[in-house]
């Protein structure tokens, strides 16, 4: 038996996060810390480490309290600033990413994984990081399990999941979250292959252009940094590659020929 | 991690297994004991409403094997639907949503080296006496309980280490304690102490804090009728016997653990954090063999089966003969032990070579066991005095056909069959042969190889 990391990365805004859904939160952090005594978790919260029980050397009790603490303190702050309600998930992601990262090198021996909850729609803007972020928990090894409360539309997050190997539940019934979180999460990763587990058996792959942080269903991509792009630009924003004129001009032809072309924002706004 | 302590559970009654389902840091130390499997099927069931039944568990978990469970009375399925305990499920669901397990009392009065030293020393003068190297003598209560659990044995009026003694000594330090306190839980019966006391004691020593102090004054008189116990395995530590307060030591605090007993102690101590420090002895072709080591454990361990030659201060040289080797298997110490003993503690030099052994040592050891068992003793039947060489024949080839002869001897017209083969040739005999009454002789003879 080795010991395992939980790293829990929520963020929360517009009071996305009821007492009821963060009691049935830490029970599930109770859960993973009572399977054994190696195992350890960490809690991240709007790109700020709330604990880490291995750091902080607390006991079972003391990290329910920080928790509701720390929630009930964020919200009473943000009722006078409605300003402050901007997503902060895809840094406390990559946060909670350098945080392992840090442990892996300290101790080899344990596994980790990292459980999203997800409670707001994606915010595009966010996709190149989150991306990012998902590729460096890839290549580390790093699990990424999600789990999505309330109906909301979080396609990134599914695509962390899928590529990271983790699962991804949308939990429709939030009162009673920690059943889900038990069955779909609980199990450490070898574990997981022994059980008959829920899939997602649809990943929505779609992505966000570079340029104007769409979603987009077909688009032009960078030859060579591989970015993407919703209309064809001059030059790359990302690597600075300039296209060639004649290219750029069979594009915007092609554009004019066929102006129903999924790519065109005007209809993909509609679609969407 | 701990089978030993698993199954010791699993014979306990169901009563004993509910009286400790009660207690908190009880209910979470079996719960840490069971499998990754049997976890999950238990805490996937502790908050749901609805029955899980035979067909829905085989559907959802697949190789689940509940019989650990039922052994260990955590889960009823007698009724055709799967369900937890209910003491279990009360203390379980206790712990997960927070209710502290409630700690006894703290202050800071002493170091934790202080403790350390103290655990290592008397767990130390233990495992010392065992081996025969030892300058004081443990307390009258340990070397009962070594007696009992056969560790040693009494010879000319002397303790030697028995086999198991010796099996005993490569285990790890957590395996050691285990196997001693299951030994004092069975005793504890004899000397009317309530088992569940016992064993909740000792797990609520497994979840308490290093370093600090605890009132002995919550604890029940069965209880402080064990810490004296307690303190010469070096577990607990008290300033004075009539103290009311007491000192877990790292001993006990990871007692439970899954994590080995770090034990950060002195060059002398057998007790190492590293595997570095465990891995010490260089064997060559030449059957000499190089110990860095100055841990007069370690030594004496070597010299059981080792006749050491020379010793510097970090550095011991003995040779691996044939007299040695005897000995050692004489006190019933068996090759396979000592190979994996050399196996285990060899040096990071060693693990370059494979066989990490040499193979002519680690042959010719085994030889020198073959050649101490040369006899091998079958409990059988002779069969003999047939009158015909047909009755003879017939006979033979009727017990051939079932694979029962050992050995037989057409000369002497004699053959001797296994015990089980006995009453298929004994039926055969009467149906076959009514009147003649060749005797069978019954014996248990030894047949040489």
């Amino acid at each position: 038996m080795s010991a395992n990391h939980l790293s829990l990365v929520a963020d929360i805004k517009n009071k996305n996060l009821n007492l009821n859904v963060i009691k049935q939160l830490l029970v599930f952090i109770n859960a993973h810390l009572s399977n054994s005594d190696l195992n350890s978790a960490s809690i991240h919260i709007n790109t700020s480490i709330l604990l880490d029980t291995q750091e902080d050397d607390i006991g079972f009790g003391d990290i329910s309290e920080r928790f509701i603490r720390y929630v009930n303190n964020y919200y009473v702050g943000c009722r006078n600033d409605v300003s402050t309600a901007s997503s902060t998930l895809a840094s406390t992601l990559a946060q909670s990413l350098c945080h392992v990262n840090r442990k892996i090198v300290q101790e080899s021996k344990s596994t980790f994984r990292i459980l999203v909850v997800a409670a707001s729609d994606d915010v595009p803007p966010e996709y190149v990081s989150l991306m990012n972020s998902i590729f460096a928990a890839q290549k580390s090894k790093i699990v990424i399990d999600v789990v999505q409360i309330y109906n909301c539309n979080t396609i990134f997050l599914q695509q962390a999941a899928h590529l990271t190997g983790g699962n991804f539940i949308q939990a429709t019934d939030p009162e009673s979250l920690v059943q889900y979180l038990i069955m779909a999460f609980l199990p450490s990763q070898p574990l997981r292959a022994r059980l008959v587990q829920p899939r997602s058996d649809k990943v929505d792959f779609r992505a966000a252009c570079f340029c104007h942080k769409r979603i987009v269903d077909i688009a032009y991509i960078c030859s060579v940094c591989l970015s993407i792009f919703c209309q064809p630009p001059q030059r790359c924003s990302t690597c600075n590659s300039v296209f060639p004129a004649k290219t750029l001009q069979k594009f915007t032809g092609s554009l004019q020929t066929h102006s129903h072309a999924p790519f065109q924002p005007s209809s993909l706004r509609e679609s969407l | 991690m701990n089978e030993l302590l698993v199954n010791y559970l699993k014979g306990l009654s169901k009563f004993n297994l509910n009286r400790l389902f009660n207690d908190k840091s009880s209910t979470l130390t079996i719960y840490r004991l069971l499998d990754d499997l049997n976890k999950q099927i238990i805490s996937s069931l502790l908050f749901s409403s609805k029955l899980l039944d035979q067909s829905t568990l085989e559907l959802l978990y697949k190789d689940a094997d509940l019989v650990p469970l039922i052994e260990l009375n955590i889960i009823d399925n007698s009724n055709g639907s799967i369900t937890l305990n209910e003491q279990f499920k009360h203390s379980l669901k206790q712990i997960l949503i927070g209710r502290e397990i409630e700690s006894l009392s703290n202050s800071i009065t002493t170091t934790i080296e202080q403790l350390d030293t103290f655990a290592t020393q008397q767990w130390e003068l233990i495992l010392h006496y065992m081996v025969g190297s030892y300058n004081s003598t443990p307390s009258k209560g340990v070397l009962f309980l070594l007696e009992k659990s056969n560790l040693i044995y009494t010879a000319n009026k002397q303790h030697r280490i028995s086999s198991k003694g010796f099996q005993f000594l490569l285990e790890d330090v957590q395996v050691q304690l285990w196997q001693l306190l299951l030994e004092y839980l069975s005793l504890s019966e004899i000397r009317q102490m309530d088992l569940v006391e016992v064993l909740s004691f000792l797990f609520v020593l497994g979840t308490l804090e290093l370093g600090k102090d605890y009132s002995i004054e919550s604890l029940t008189n069965t209880q402080q009728a064990m810490l004296s116990d307690l303190r010469d395995y070096g577990l607990v530590w008290q300033r004075k016997t009539s103290s009311k307060r007491f000192y877990p030591t790292r001993l006990a605090t990871t007692l439970t653990s899954s994590a080995p007993p770090l034990l950060p102690t002195t060059e002398s101590s057998s007790f190492t954090t590293s595997s570095d420090n465990k891995r010490f002895i260089i064997l060559e072709t030449n059957y000499r063999l190089y110990a860095y080591t100055s841990n007069p454990l370690q030594i004496s361990i070597l010299n059981l089966f080792v006749t050491l030659k020379a010793r510097y201060p970090n550095l011991v040289i003995g040779v691996i003969t044939r007299d040695s080797i005897r000995s050692a298997l004489s006190n019933g110490i068996t090759a396979e032990q000592i190979i994996g003993y050399l196996t285990s503690h060899a040096h990071t030099q060693m693990h370059r070579n494979n066989p990490l052994l040499p193979v002519t040592v680690s042959d010719q050891i085994r030889l020198w066991e073959l050649e101490k068992n040369r006899l091998k003793a079958d409990d059988g039947v002779l069969y003999a005095e047939f009158r015909s060489q047909p009755d003879y024949e017939i006979l033979l080839n009727y017990a051939k056909s079932y694979d029962c002869v050992l050995w037989s001897n057409d000369i002497k017209r004699m053959f001797f069959v296994t015990l089980e083969g006995h009453q298929i040739v004994r039926e055969f005999v009467r149906r076959r042969i009514p009147g003649n009454n060749n005797s069978s002789t019954s014996s248990q003879t030894p047949v040489s190889l």
